[in-house]
């Protein structure tokens, strides 16, 4: 999985491409997890994900998590029905502000 | 031109309370769902993508709809959280409200209009802002065009909003429209005489009456001597045993009504009659008066069940020897604690007492016999006798708390290693649900192997075994 990072409205958009599943959701959820230290507000942009599975799921809860801790935020990009479906099976999708942009996500920072 | 229709799970609470196994947003008035009236005044207003934003699990609406392909429009799904208000909700569509005029339906209400009425040269007449209003909802336009302000708006077309909050308001609003203007919508049903609405497969006795004004749904048996009508609208797979009336009611769909039932000014569904005046319920035990027709529920195929019970053989014959000895020297030590609970063991709320002992994680035999899930032991001959599998969802003890959630939880089915342990998700804030449903949707023989032994192992590495 390759991870993608930008700035937007001056807040981190992280970009997962490929697969988020068991092989990887560790080692990303390590990365996020770094990063909040130093940002607390992030948006992660899943529109270039092509599959999530359940430990995916579980690291971006555990982000969310610790966004929450730190007094910090996240918000999630989803932009296809094939991850949008996976976070409502799974009803992950109460848990998450969900946007389908990735600038209007950063921006609801701002308000 | 596009339109968003917002509802969210709160506006419809009161519509699930009373009939928990109709989806709100499906639910059917005239026989038509609900959804499918803003979906068609959309289309008369000219707009070409909707976009439904819910806090509600669309899954059965989307497996129905799918991208809205069949009305020659672009139908799109996305999710908002219950505290998210208007301006969150265009905020998180963005992308989708971006350069063009929207119509904004937000609530659960019912909007009156004529399908015979051409709607898109008012709307775009329309300079943005409310447009109608009732207690349970609004239709607003969102970035008309700033030029409309000046400009006299082209003359309103018929549009009226009743609010849907109540049982009476679904009872009184499609006897309205079967009884008045059912020329207005587009509505299921061939007609061959005036408010006569007849479905498919429907089997009518020769000595059973019907009386105009009648919708009848399809596949639909009427048996002898029964009088539906006038004012009478029956769903489908509806069946009508001998000497029933039904006049001036609405039966929902998958309802079984017995002999001799007279059902006059009701609501009725599922097992359930509801009197639409004062809103009392009255749930009827008794399956041959008044009854839900159930389809055959989904069973897992019988090679997995043949593989789970194997399994469950194979662990008891191993683990004998071990609880034998253990459980004896556990209990001497006051660290085996029995207890029986009552839990649920399907999404129907059906239960059965269990023995769900508890090791205490002290002193060696105790560390070794939880090694070895001994406390599981007990649950094997439930697997044995198809109460339990060997993966799958938590057992929930049997409460009031976990009584309602399993009615929203179908897949619910209890095991005695859960998805959660296979995946070390936290016991907390009902989020090992997540896991559970994600594997739930996946459940394969292959699969559950895999899990179980992710759990067996994931128990034998955990530190304090719960």
């Amino acid at each position: 999985m390759k991870l993608n990072k930008e700035i937007l409205k001056t807040r981190p958009v992280f970009s997962p491409e490929g697969r988020l599943d068991a092989s990887n959701a560790g080692l990303f959820k390590s990365r996020l997890n770094e990063e909040i230290t130093a940002e607390k507000e992030i948006v992660i942009d899943l529109s270039r994900l092509e599959f999530l599975d359940s430990s995916g799921i579980g690291a971006l809860i555990s982000i969310h998590r610790k966004c929450d801790k730190e007094r910090g935020g996240l918000k999630l990009v989803c932009q296809h029905d094939r991850i949008r479906k996976v976070l409502e099976l799974t009803r992950a999708d109460r848990l998450f502000d969900i946007y389908d942009e990735a600038e209007a996500a950063a921006g609801s920072f701002l308000k | 031109m596009k339109a968003i229709i917002t509802v969210k799970e709160k506006e419809i609470d009161w519509f699930r309370s009373l009939f928990r196994s109709c989806h709100p947003l499906l639910m059917q008035i005239c026989k038509k769902p609900f959804l499918e009236y803003l979906v068609d005044f959309s289309i008369l207003c000219g707009c070409s993508e909707i976009r439904l934003v819910t806090d509600i699990p669309v899954q059965r609406v989307e497996d129905l709809y799918g991208d809205g392909s069949r009305w020659g429009i672009q139908l799109s799904y996305s999710s908002i959280r219950e505290t998210d208000g208007f301006d969150e909700v265009l905020e998180k569509n963005s992308g989708f409200c971006r350069n063009t005029t929207l119509l904004v339906f937000e609530g659960f209400f019912f909007l009156h209009y004529d399908k015979n009425l051409d709607y898109s040269d008012f709307f775009r007449s329309l300079p943005g802002g409310e447009l109608k209003r009732c207690s349970t909802g609004r239709l607003s336009i969102v970035g008309g065009s700033p030029e409309n302000r000046s400009r006299p708006t082209a003359e309103s077309p018929l549009l009226e909003t009743t609010p849907l909050s109540s049982v009476a308001d679904i009872h009184q609003l499609s006897i309205e429209i079967l009884t008045r203007n059912p020329e207005r919508y587009v509505l299921p049903g061939y007609s061959s005489e005036n408010q006569a609405f007849i479905g498919q497969n429907v089997v009518i006795a020769r000595k059973a009456e019907i009386n105009p004004p009648v919708m009848i749904g399809n596949h639909v048996q009427i048996h002898k001597d029964a009088v539906i009508g006038p004012g009478a609208i029956i769903g489908s797979d509806v069946i009508i045993d001998s000497n029933c009336q039904i006049v001036n009611s609405v039966v929902f769909d998958k309802t079984y009504i017995g002999k001799h039932l007279d059902l006059k000014g009701k609501v009725v569904g599922e097992n359930s009659v509801v009197n639409p005046i004062d809103g009392i319920q009255l749930h009827l035990e008794d399956e041959h008066l008044l009854s839900q027709v159930r389809p055959a529920s989904p069973r897992v195929p019988f090679l997995h069940r043949l593989v789970t019970r194997i399994h469950a053989l194979l662990a008891m014959i191993l683990l004998l020897l071990p609880f034998l000895c253990c459980v004896s020297i556990l209990k001497m030590q006051k660290r085996w604690m029995p207890q029986k609970q009552s839990v649920l063991i399907n999404s129907q709320g059906k239960t059965r007492k269990l023995s769900r002992p508890r090791i205490a994680p002290t002193g060696y035999i105790g560390k070794f016999a939880l090694l070895l899930s001994l406390d599981r032991f007990p649950l094997l001959s439930a697997v044995l006798g198809g109460k339990l599998s060997m993966i799958g969802s938590k057992i929930l003890e049997d409460t009031g708390e976990n009584r309602e959630k399993i009615k929203e939880y179908s897949s619910y089915r209890p095991a005695v290693f859960s998805y959660a342990e296979a995946e070390t998700w936290p016991d907390e804030n009902s989020e090992w649900e997540i896991v559970e449903r994600f594997h739930l949707a996946r459940k394969s023989i292959f699969h559950d192997q895999i899990l179980l032994i992710k759990a067996i192992v994931n128990r034998i590495y955990t530190e304090d075994n719960p």
